[in-house]
């Protein structure tokens, strides 16, 4: 009865959550081409992404996917909830929705793994609506403007992952870097009689491939190390069949160190940098363009049982620089993670939820806004 | 050990948790699919400018053919009438055609027809148009038997006709007693005689009264009609007949057309000069502009603005020139195959319908005017100059029921004054990227 009653509680506490999430939003994230959501599962970012580079869901190391232990289909959904606030006062609520990553693993061989993701590179969805003036000929009219683009780069992983000795797991994997951006731009003039509204939509189509690779090594039953490297190849953006500009997928490199010395846990470190500066030239010169830091700390914890089942518990925390900033400043965002997980139906299907606090702020003091969000990530994993 | 051995200690757990879970991960989806995006709190700091860069050109020569032609609205095309009587610079009366009296009635208690021994109570009553401004003094309604045997479509035979010994009604309206349905009295023994004759009723009518009123005749909503008694017996219905013409004998469908119209007694004056371009009046004027458009402005810009200035000359016409009289632009939506000026001013559509709205003058005053035909430029991308010429008619909406005229200066009037087009577009560009 007692396990039952603290089953009921846990639930509740997660659809408690929803109003919490609910009250944030902003734009400082989606500035550039994008916010990169990580491509970490719900499990891994529990645990502020540091455990991301071992979880076999999650799309930063190739090797991981050893840790699937057979074979497995992976969704996840994770829709944020941004405020934004200025300084001077006011404030903006949004709603995002995001379905960040889907894998897929199968066990060919008792030591070979194959697995496919689709994950979200970099996340451009918002909408902007402002006035202007916009001068026409010795005049100037009034406009309201409104900008909405919708869409995603993804990235499409083909990986590998053999495990030649029990404490060692080497991953390849090839990426890509695909997707699309349906812009759509409006101008209405407040002088509706004798200026008709402008209205453009286009779609603007972004196509790389990238290489990586990763390895992990188990030093006992103590700890573990891991490290993934991605070489980014040619990248375009296109319209319709038309090349608009070329430069890179960025690299990357991320490296990560746990401690798995206690049954059903791992408290782990994990730290990676992007070069995203190799996708300059896709864009305007101006834009800013910053190669961070990713820092995230975490621990994936066996929590209390309830019957026949065991609960993880997460909790971890972030640091990283958003890779594009604003012209006078970079955006760092910190994060404040936490989540559950569990089995159900016999192990053959896997519960996970994680909440996000994230806070993003100008380095600079001349940008007068800030942005916090909740984010909430669900994954489902499901097991044949 | 890793992180995956925890995973093995499920089993199986209450189907309400199961399904407490599968609902939070619908709740979650249907969450994560629902967005708003929008938000204006960061701009223009973290917003792109994404204004489209407008340039601006005044074309001037744009016109290749500019005509005005009068005779609006065309014999027998209209339903409506305006009677005016302001003098030797408007007057308009309108002919009714009644030729289709019977002869004969039947009472409800009788096995045959009775011939017409007796009329009393004709009246003709008419539907009058109230919308386009109340009266402000009382006015006269003179009915006349106009009928002849000469061309009676023609002023030079009708006008004769309206005189005192051919006078068969006459009435005096309060203003405020206008309101809808107006009817005249007429004269009994002038309808028992042609009833009986088997002859025809054509009733012209004209007012009296103050010079600046007008009464306007709704044909199209209430047709205007003839009602009399045949029989002191209440016992037999009031006979109404319509107004039908039965001339011109051999062509049913012209005869119908002129069944009631108007006709033009003064103030109609011919077409200005060349230099001058001419709408409405009481000669119905209309103004045919054919545009030479660069091409590329219609096909490869999305333009913003496109106004046609037309410079307002004071009206050659003093009837009604202190009137807001509004002009409105029509398409003409003719193929470049047809070149026919007359049949392109009958081909042409509503300008309303694309978004073309009328500018409203007074003709008495002078100066530059804009009409905005944006939402035109952009029908004419849509549908190609093979499918529709780049022209328009530009008329009255007051057509023939105000003696009100514009003027405005034509393509061979001063060089500084002919219309031109002045454009605003956006030319192709890229947008959207960071």
């Amino acid at each position: 009865m007692m396990q039952r009653a603290r089953s009921r509680a846990l639930l509740a506490l997660a659809f408690l959550s929803f109003p919490l999430v609910a009250r944030a939003q902003g734009t400082l994230s989606t500035q550039g081409f994008g916010y990169p959501t990580g491509e970490m599962s719900t499990r891994a970012v529990g645990s502020g992404g540091a455990t991301a580079d071992f979880d076999a869901f999650s799309s930063t190391n190739p090797a991981s996917i050893a840790a699937s232990q057979g074979s497995l289909l992976y969704v996840q959904v994770e829709p944020e909830f941004r405020h934004l606030t200025a300084d001077g006062g006011g404030s903006q609520k949004n709603t995002i929705a995001r379905h960040p990553l889907t894998a897929l693993a199968v066990q060919i061989r008792p030591t070979l793994f194959g697995g496919i993701s689709v994950s979200n590179f970099l996340d451009r969805s918002f909408e902007t609506q402002e006035r202007r003036t916009t001068p026409i000929a010795d005049t100037a009219v009034a406009t309201t403007n409104t900008f909405k683009s919708n869409g995603a780069i993804g990235d499409i992983r083909a990986a590998l992952a053999w495990t030649p000795k029990s404490w060692l797991r080497l991953g390849i994997a090839g990426h890509v870097i695909s997707g699309d951006n349906r812009l759509r731009s409006t101008q209405v003039f407040d002088d509706s009689v004798r200026f008709a509204a402008i209205a453009d939509t286009t779609t603007v189509t972004y196509v790389g491939s990238a290489l990586s690779a990763g390895v992990e090594v188990f030093a006992g039953s103590v700890a573990a190390f891991a490290v993934s490297y991605r070489k980014g190849n040619s990248m375009s953006v296109k319209h319709q069949d038309t090349t608009i500009a070329n430069a890179n997928v960025p690299d990357g490199i991320a490296m990560s160190a746990a401690f798995v010395g206690i049954k059903g846990t791992m408290l782990a470190v994990r730290t990676s940098k992007d070069s995203w500066t190799r996708m300059e030239g896709l864009g305007s010169d101006s834009l800013p363009i910053t190669n961070g830091w990713d820092t995230s700390v975490g621990a994936d914890v066996l929590g209390p049982r309830f019957g026949q089942h065991a609960l993880q518990i997460r909790l971890g925390g972030r640091w990283r620089t958003l890779p594009f900033g604003l012209i006078n400043s970079e955006i760092r965002e910190k994060t404040l993670n936490f989540g559950v997980g569990t089995l159900l139906a016999r192990g053959r299907l896997g519960v996970d939820l994680a909440a996000i606090r994230a806070s993003r702020s100008p380095v600079s003091n001349d940008v007068p806004f800030h942005e916090s969000a909740w984010t909430m990530s669900f994954g489902v994993t499901v097991r044949p | 050990m890793t992180k995956e051995e925890v995973f093995v200690l499920s089993n199986r757990l209450p189907n309400r948790i199961v399904r407490g879970a599968l609902g939070a991960f619908l709740v979650l989806v249907f969450v994560a699919c629902s967005e708003n995006l929008t938000g204006s709190l960061g701009c223009p700091e973290l917003c792109q400018d994404q204004s489209a860069l407008l340039r601006d050109t005044t074309l001037t020569g744009v016109l290749v053919v500019d005509t005005v032609v009068t005779g609006f609205p065309l014999p027998g095309t209209a339903r409506d009438f305006t009677l005016l009587s302001q003098g030797d610079t408007a007057d308009t009366r309108v002919v009714f055609r009644f030729d289709t009296l019977p002869n004969t009635f039947r009472h409800p208690n009788a096995v045959v027809d009775s011939s017409v021994t007796k009329v009393d109570s004709a009246l003709i009553r008419f539907s009058v148009d109230t919308s386009y401004g109340k009266l402000k003094a009382p006015i006269t309604v003179d009915a006349y038997d106009v009928d002849t045997t000469a061309a009676d479509t023609l002023p030079l035979a009708l006008v004769p006709l309206f005189r005192p010994d051919r006078l068969i009604g006459s009435a005096t309206f309060a203003s405020t007693s206008i309101t809808d349905t107006l009817q005249l009295s007429l004269d009994t023994a002038v309808v028992r005689a042609k009833a009986q004759a088997g002859a025809r009723l054509r009733v012209g009518l004209r007012i009296r009264g103050s010079t600046q009123d007008r009464l306007r005749i709704s044909g199209s909503n209430y047709t205007p009609r003839l009602t009399f008694r045949m029989s002191p017996d209440t016992l037999v219905p009031t006979d109404t007949v319509f107004v039908r013409s039965k001339t011109p004998a051999d062509d049913a469908t012209l005869a119908s057309l002129y069944a009631a119209y108007p006709v033009i007694v003064a103030g109609a004056l011919p077409a200005p000069t060349n230099d001058v371009l001419a709408v409405g009046g009481v000669a119905g004027a209309r103004t045919f502009l054919r545009f030479d458009v660069p091409s590329i402005l219609i096909d490869s810009v999305q333009v913003v603005r496109a106004s046609l200035l037309l410079q307002q000359l004071p009206s050659r016409v003093t009837a009604s020139s202190s009137d807001t009289i509004a002009m409105i632009a029509n398409p003409v939506l003719a193929g470049a195959q047809v070149t026919d000026l007359s049949i392109l001013l009958q081909l042409v559509g509503s300008g309303t319908l694309v978004g073309v709205d009328s500018v409203r003058m007074v003709p008495q005053d002078a100066g530059l005017r804009s009409i905005e035909l944006v939402n035109l430029f952009r029908v004419w991308r849509g549908v190609g100059e093979a499918n529709s010429i780049r022209a328009i008619v530009l008329r009255a909406k007051q057509e023939a029921s105000s003696a009100a005229e514009l003027d405005f200066v034509s393509n061979n009037g001063a060089l500084n004054q002919r219309p031109r087009l002045q454009i605003t577009y956006v030319p192709r560009r890229g947008f959207g990227l960071p």
